[in-house]
């Protein structure tokens, strides 16, 4: 993992994560596998909750775990595609 | 001086259609970088597509009032009525276009910038403004500063196709060094008309490698 991501490519190894992990994922999970400070990871969370990217669930014992949306698979599809676009207008920040 | 009395007769009417075709791209540009921006949140993608809405505008003003200046030239009315109404349409056409472009260049020069402090914008859009609008010579101003702009633009895509060596940032590095050399153009079409024409065709190779570029981009 590169050590300078921009948002884009941290929010496609997020998505990548959870997808990976079969969809149902603890946040602590998240942060390492994505490498991310606390911060940082509510922060993300927040947004890709927003986003309607993933969807927030917690089980019995009231453990929160996250799950990708069709909008979330959706972006992991086009991510390229994406990634294409900027890179070709040096878009990254 | 006006873009109507730099363009050649026979040229009438081709401007229309090519100034309609570089709105449709642009505008197509601008959709798809605000579409990256609602999902990356990145200011880059932001300045992007405001820079090429507002690109895709001046086109859109650009080809109405041109298409409105040659109708006018073709009623059945008196020659002076006809001249008076084309001096104005010709005009309002410029006017609209310039600004609209010449704010659309300075977003984009912006966004190679890579800063995001509002003030450094502010002062770019002011400063603009200012050049283009006080005293007198708009006309010879706007394409000078399109020109300078489109020139420091084309050197930030070079750069960034060098970084990268990505096939596809040669493409716009290329288009945009060839909006550059369109400018300069119509720039000096204020000798000779033909090169107002040429300034165009310019244009036209320019937005077809962007559109080229987005076809490659969503072929994946």
């Amino acid at each position: 993992m590169s050590s300078k991501r921009d948002r884009l490519e941290i929010i496609n190894d997020m998505l990548s994560i959870i997808r990976d992990k079969g969809d149902r994922i603890k946040p602590t999970q998240i942060m390492y596998k994505a490498n991310l400070s606390h911060q940082m990871l509510n922060d993300y969370m927040a947004e890709l909750i927003t986003k309607e990217f993933i969807i927030e669930k917690k089980d019995k014992a009231g453990k929160r775990t996250y799950t990708l949306t069709d909008k979330g698979y959706n972006f992991l599809k086009d991510y390229q595609m994406i990634r294409n676009f900027m890179q070709s207008y040096g878009l990254s920040e | 001086m006006t873009t109507g009395y730099l363009s050649p007769t026979w040229f009438y009417g081709y401007d229309v259609v090519l100034e309609f075709i570089f709105a449709i791209i642009a505008f197509t540009i601008a959709g798809f970088a605000w579409r990256i921006y609602r999902i990356s949140s990145q200011d880059s993608a932001k300045y992007l597509s405001l820079s090429f809405l507002l690109i895709s505008l001046s086109y859109i003003a650009q080809s109405v009032f041109n298409l409105l200046f040659i109708s006018k030239l073709n009623e059945n009315i008196s020659v002076t009525s006809k001249i008076s109404w084309a001096i104005i349409l010709d005009q309002l056409g410029f006017y609209f276009h310039m600004i609209l472009f010449i704010l659309g260049l300075a977003v984009l020069l912006f966004m190679t910038f890579k800063t995001t402090k509002e003030r450094s914008f502010l002062i770019l859009i002011a400063l603009t403004l200012v050049a283009l609008l006080v005293y007198e010579s708009i006309f010879f101003k706007y394409y000078l500063l399109a020109s300078i702009y489109l020139g420091f633009i084309a050197w930030y895509f070079i750069e960034n196709f060098i970084a990268s060596k990505n096939p596809k940032a040669f493409l716009i590095s290329l288009a945009f060094t060839l909006l550059f050399f369109g400018y300069f153009n119509f720039f000096l079409a204020i000798n000779n008309e033909m090169f107002y024409a040429v300034g165009h065709f310019l244009e036209l190779a320019a937005y077809v490698l962007i559109l080229v570029n987005f076809y490659l981009v969503l072929k994946k």
